[in-house]
């Protein structure tokens, strides 16, 4: 029932909230409203 | 100039993005893609009225509440009150769901039973229901699951594709029926309305990795955990759903990555 895919977090990403806005496509033929999912970035094993 | 133009561009973005109007899906099946008349609103969960005109005699000892909003702006309220037929703890063996979204739940053909219960868990196949929102729309094998730790709900939407619900970011977050009506958790079930999206076991993400990114696409209810679903065929294949996650760098600057979500699972 998901829809799920990777997602590259930058190693400069600074550590703290950021957000996922979820959408679909432009040229999607399904009409939503994008959604900013808060999520926590946290410090991976070799920080930039 | 390039700096102002992103800046520019991104602010376009946030601000048509998280728009909190949109137009509805067109035609029956809430997959069309060009745009009707009908403009649709998020719906503010706040404005819902939490009353019931009408009332049978409850005789559980801790009756449970419920709300579905139908109709393409969540205008109708269907109340459901998980009831017993002996005051025992625990034991749910009767529910009410108010139909024809009028508020009375004494109605004829409203209350419903079921030999599926024991204390831990209650299943009542409610069958075929006429929305009250959407003309000419039935929805087919609709079914409620109460158990002590969650409330379950699924149909066939205009009986093609099934949403269903309820979900959340985690498990420990899904929605339970309310103790009464003031703290009944809402649920928005189909997919007539735009779509909206929720994350699964995804709320953490390491720098320097790739995460596995997961999202729920159907309706948001009153809570995180109320969430309805379509599942992982509604979209025809080759179809995606677009993920952009917004950051900020070590150099202090809001930064983006965007990619396509085209796995299911």
């Amino acid at each position: 029932m998901l829809y799920h895919g990777p997602v590259w977090v930058p190693n400069e990403a600074r550590a703290g909230d950021a957000k996922v806005v979820v959408e679909f496509p432009a040229k999607s033929p399904f009409r939503c409203f994008p959604t900013a999912l808060p999520v926590m970035i946290v410090a991976g094993a070799n920080p930039g | 100039m390039i700096q102002p133009l992103r800046w520019l561009v991104l602010g376009v973005l946030v601000t048509a993005g998280l728009s909190t109007s949109l137009f509805a899906q067109d035609g029956p099946s809430g997959r069309g893609g060009s745009r009707t008349a009908k403009k649709v609103e998020r719906i503010d969960f706040d404005k819902v009225p939490r009353t019931i005109a009408k009332l049978p005699a409850l005789r559980a000892e801790k009756p449970l509440y419920g709300l579905f909003l139908f109709g393409l702006h969540g205008e109708k309220q269907v109340w459901c009150v998980l009831d017993a037929t002996k005051s025992e703890p625990g034991c749910y063996d009767v529910l009410y769901v108010d139909l024809d979204a009028d508020g009375d739940l004494t109605d004829a053909g409203e209350r419903f039973t079921t030999e599926e219960y024991d204390e831990s868990r209650s299943v009542f196949q409610i069958g075929d229901f006429v929305d009250p929102g959407l003309k000419g729309a039935t929805h087919t094998e609709m079914k409620l699951t109460w158990t002590k730790d969650s409330f379950r709900y699924s149909m066939l939407w205009r009986g093609g594709k099934r949403t269903f619900g309820c979900f959340g970011p985690k498990k420990e977050v899904y929605a339970k029926l309310g103790s009464s009506t003031k703290d009944a958790p809402i649920f928005v079930p189909g997919y007539d309305r735009p779509l909206e999206f929720d994350h699964w076991l995804s709320g953490k993400l390491t720098a320097g990795t790739s995460c596995d990114f997961k999202v729920f696409v159907g309706q948001r209810g009153s809570t995180r955990g109320a969430f309805s679903s379509v599942d992982d065929k509604f979209l025809p294949q080759g179809q995606a759903v677009q993920a952009t996650l917004v950051y900020t760098s070590a150099a202090g600057k809001q930064e983006q990555v965007r990619v396509q979500l085209k796995a299911r699972c």
